[in-house]
């Protein structure tokens, strides 16, 4: 799902209202003697449970509870405020107990996976469909298959020609086992010579010329599909990265909220007794 | 077999449906029917290892995730108690203390602090910890570490408001675990929080200083345009130059002391203090006096008093009077002698003369018991009777080492028969008739004194208009106070010499029938002691007054009235030194910092802030110190923070130390 560029003025609004509170209260606090952390600690914890609100929302698409480009929108800024006013609960710095550091890297985690997220949706579904060939993500297992599928029948094909110059040698040491292997995480070519990874661009050189093959021949045939599994391969990257950054942040999102209810659990016991 | 939101064949719909938890492991060439939802494959022969999809992969990760965080956490939890929760380091002064010093020792269990934490128990640590050791006075965890009637007073007067606060624990403001170091939370916001007469800045809104700012009510009066215009004038050798001359910079780096007597008075006022100046034109203090009484009539009434000594003196007061108060206030029928002159008793009724008797054999014993006794004993009897137990040292200081042999010289020139006389009356019988005619003192103990000691230290002689102009003055006191004249009499003739006069360095001397103290020197220990007790202790004293007003009447000996103004009888301050007023009473909301004006490398001088005062009708002869004169640098280049000139604890603030038992003194077993 593409990210609105601009979020709507309510949601600006509501930002600039809940910063301009957040502050006033925890400015009060610290005024009036009053533990700001405590302050600044409800007001986080209030921020958290707003986060989770977007993921069930989510689960309900049914409801009419306004546009998910708009929930998805106040979940962003909601995050960034929830980033701030978690620097202000920690007094800027880095706490000393296991627990808390605990606490604190989780929340970080949780914070820098979801900043991280929204650069990615914002950074890739442009280069996902800028190929001729895009296609769902779901359809692309079935294609890379076909892919393969075909090019061992343009082997096939090949060998029964007998005009085999060699080809067949690279084609089994080098262009099948591409064939058949996954995307990898990291992208392996440049989108002048269509992603080919690299390393198999300099051996396929070095092993077969290229230049001696004629066009709409099996070789030739193949070294398209070869590319076109490359593209794919690209795409399926660009898949997993758009989604694997949920498989952190949602999971965390759950154990962090067990966490820091048994936090505000002890905080609250603990804390309220401190006095004259 | 699961039910499928469409069917499960690639060719017809070209990709696989993540909404089942596993897909067909054949990619090229999937199943019709697909893996079942326990994760086989559906076909007879097993063609193909299922996978799972992406939401069931989605599902395992979420479920992985969470469980290592909760695992993460049992097993941080389940560490040692104080690296799980450790709230960050004490400050330096704390870092040798167990948790267990301020916290409740259970709590330093996990599973203790877990589980009373999540039953809403907690911790019991509070400001009591605190003040084990930080004694902060009656009130320290009120505002400011004020009394309620104070807090109520300046409510009242508008300088703030409640705001609500009742109380404020130490940790409100002194963050101990915060972190790398202990925080103390108090800044301009948080004044305001109860002051809220708000203003942006010092210079700007601040409200101005009152009348007495830098012109503290004075222990010690001191004219300064007096001396520069008048006694300076007339001794310019001795006249300063400087403020320095008398004034320093105290110890503490902040505040101006007056520089002691000895380095800023004595060089004009030390001889009279002494007794070889103006102050020292009397005859010191009357301590213990015998009243003339008239024996004759007496006698003559059948009631015999032996022998009595005659001066003229009238009934004692002050310090004499409180020494034989204790008989008055014993037979209620003295108190019938008010008014009466006892002196001249011709006339008066029985009961009168009764109780003249019963007073004058009331001196004959209090003066035994003085002489067979001992000092503490005698000063105990002459002290208020608030004053409650000395100590030794008060003891020491209220006596200024009265000797013994002149109570007993005293006592054998007025009453040359005491004891036997005393213990006569005490088994009730009658002294033998003999002749009562009053013994006369000629001031050394002489009972048989000839007519002419008499003459020379009786009335006419002792008046204060012949001491001042003969005895005492230049011509007969030498500048060291020793008799200077060339009277053969007084060399040849003990009975000639003036004990008055004798005594010239101070101490103690009998003259006629009273026994009397001369000022040693400044501050000296008798008549400090004295003036302290009574100021303090005297209030409900009927002798009191008498005693403090003889020591600061104007013409005293010593003239301690001249310069301190610092006590009052009966009032709650004694103030000697001339720096009192800082240290009384609480509480101080400002200080000012005096070392880092005048020793910095501005143009700061006295004058800048305190101007002498033009108008003589002031309290005061120095200015008040105004907001105008500070606003000159704070509030521009120099900080005006409110913690810059004000206190928060206003309170004294009394440190206990941890000291260790002295069992380690003992033995072991002993211990």
């Amino acid at each position: 799902m593409a990210i609105p560029r601009k979020p709507p003025t309510i949601i600006v609004l509501l930002t600039i209202a809940i910063l301009i509170i957040f502050w006033i209260s925890v400015s009060d606090a610290d005024r009036s003697l009053e533990d700001p952390a405590s302050t600044s600690g409800w007001f986080l914890l209030a921020s958290f449970l707003l986060l989770c609100i977007y993921g069930i929302r989510k689960r309900l698409p049914f409801l009419p509870l306004g546009r998910t480009s708009t929930w998805l929108m106040l979940h962003l800024t909601t995050g960034w405020i929830s980033g701030f006013m978690f620097l202000v609960h920690t007094g800027y710095r880095f706490p000393t107990g296991n627990f808390e550091i605990l606490l604190w890297c989780g929340y970080a985690v949780l914070l820098l996976s979801g900043i991280g997220g929204w650069i990615l949706m914002r950074q890739i579904p442009l280069p996902l469909h800028d190929s001729q060939d895009t296609l769902l993500h779901a359809r692309i297992p079935h294609q890379l298959a076909q892919i393969r599928d075909e090019a061992d029948q343009q082997m096939k094909r090949l060998r029964e020609t007998g005009s085999d110059s060699g080809f067949e040698k690279v084609y089994l040491e080098l262009l099948r086992p591409f064939l058949c292997q996954g995307p990898g995480l990291l992208p392996q070519g440049r989108s002048g010579n269509q992603y080919i990874p690299r390393l198999l661009e300099q051996q396929h050189s070095i092993r077969f010329n290229p230049a001696n093959i004629d066009s709409d021949s099996s070789e030739e045939l193949i070294l398209e599909l070869v590319a076109k599994k490359a593209r794919l391969d690209r795409q399926q990257r660009l898949h997993l990265w758009m989604r694997g950054w949920l498989l952190i942040h949602l999971p965390l999102t759950g154990a962090m909220l067990l966490i820091i209810l048994l936090h505000v659990l002890l905080v609250i016991s603990h804390a309220a007794e401190m006095g004259a | 077999m699961a039910k499928h939101l469409g069917p499960f064949d690639a060719r017809v719909t070209r990709y696989v449906r993540p909404d089942q938890p596993f897909t067909c492991g054949r990619t090229g060439d999937p199943c019709l029917h697909g893996p079942g939802p326990d994760g086989r494959c559906s076909e007879s022969d097993n063609r193909c290892i299922p996978i799972p999809s992406e939401g069931r992969q989605r599902r395992n990760m979420f479920l992985r995730v969470l469980f290592l965080t909760i695992g993460l956490a049992l097993i941080i939890i389940s560490g040692d108690w104080s690296v799980s929760f450790d709230p960050g380091a004490r400050s330096s002064a704390h870092s040798q203390f167990q948790c267990s010093r301020c916290h409740d020792p259970e709590l330093s269990n996990t599973f203790t602090f877990m589980s009373r934490g999540l039953l809403g128990i907690g911790d019991s640590h509070a400001s009591g910890q605190c003040l084990d050791c930080h004694d902060m006075g009656e009130y320290a965890i009120n505002p400011h570490s004020v009394s309620p009637e104070r807090w109520e007073k300046d409510v009242a007067e508008g300088s703030r408001t409640l705001g609500g606060i009742a109380s404020i624990p130490c940790a409100r403001c002194h963050v101990e675990h915060r972190f790398e170091s202990p925080e103390t939370g108090l800044n301009d916001a948080r004044c305001q929080a109860c002051h809220q007469k708000r203003f942006p800045s010092f210079h700007k809104g601040h409200p101005e200083f009152g009348d007495e700012y830098g012109v503290p009510i004075r222990a010690i009066q001191f004219d300064h345009f007096n001396h520069a215009n008048k006694h300076f004038m007339e001794k310019p050798d001795l006249a300063p130059d400087r403020c320095d001359h008398c004034h320093t910079l105290g110890p503490d780096g902040n505040r101006m002391r007056v520089k002691p007597f000895s380095m800023s008075c004595a060089g004009c006022h030390e001889d009279s203090i002494g007794g070889r100046g103006p102050a020292g034109k009397d005859l010191g203090f009357e301590v213990l006096a015998i009243p003339d009484i008239d024996t004759t009539t007496l006698s003559e009434a059948g009631m015999e008093l032996g022998d009595w000594p005659f001066n003229g003196t009238e009934f004692p007061e002050s310090w004499s009077r409180r020494w034989i108060r204790h008989a008055v206030d014993a037979d209620p029928s003295l108190t019938q002698l008010s008014g009466i002159e006892l002196w001249s008793l011709e006339g008066q009724s029985e009961a009168v003369l009764n109780s003249a008797s019963h007073l004058a054999w009331a001196y004959k014993e209090a003066l035994l018991d003085a002489a067979e006794g001992n000092l503490e004993s005698l000063i105990n009897r002459m002290v208020p009777a608030a004053a409650g137990s000395l100590t030794h040292d008060e003891t020491a200081q209220l006596a200024a080492l009265l000797p013994r042999s002149l109570l007993v010289e005293a006592s054998d020139a007025w009453f040359p028969h005491l004891s036997e006389e005393v213990a006569l009356h005490r088994a009730g019988e009658d002294l033998p008739g003999k002749d009562t005619a009053p013994v006369a003192q000629p001031g050394h103990g002489d009972p048989q004194g000839e007519a002419e000691d008499v003459d020379l230290l009786g009335d006419d002689l002792l008046d204060g208009d012949l001491l001042e102009e003969d005895l005492l003055d230049g011509d007969l006191l030498d500048e060291n106070g020793v008799d200077a004249a060339p009277s053969t009499e007084a060399v040849s003739s003990p009975s000639s010499i003036n004990p008055a006069r004798w005594a010239n360095a101070g101490g103690w001397y009998r003259v006629d029938s009273s026994i009397r103290y001369r000022p040693v020197q400044h501050a000296d220990s008798f008549l400090r002691a004295w003036a302290t007790l009574e100021a303090r202790t005297g209030d409900q004293d009927p002798d009191s007054a008498q005693v403090f007003a003889q020591i600061f009447s104007e013409d005293s000996p010593g003239a301690c009235a001249s310069c301190h103004i610092g006590l009052q009888h009966g009032g709650d301050q004694v103030r000697w030194e001339p720096d009192s007023h800082r240290a009384e009473p609480f509480p101080h909301f400002t200080h000012f910092a005096h070392g880092p004006h005048i020793l910095s490398n501005s143009d700061i001088s006295c004058l800048g802030c305190h101007e002498p005062a033009t108008n003589k009708d002031l309290p005061n002869d120095w200015k008040s110190v105004t907001r105008n004169q500070c606003i000159e640098c704070h509030g521009h280049p120099v900080e005006d923070r409110c913690t810059t000139c004000h206190e928060y604890h206003a309170g004294p603030r009394i440190d206990v130390i941890g000291i260790t038992d002295l069992d380690i003194l003992r033995s072991p077993e002993d211990r």
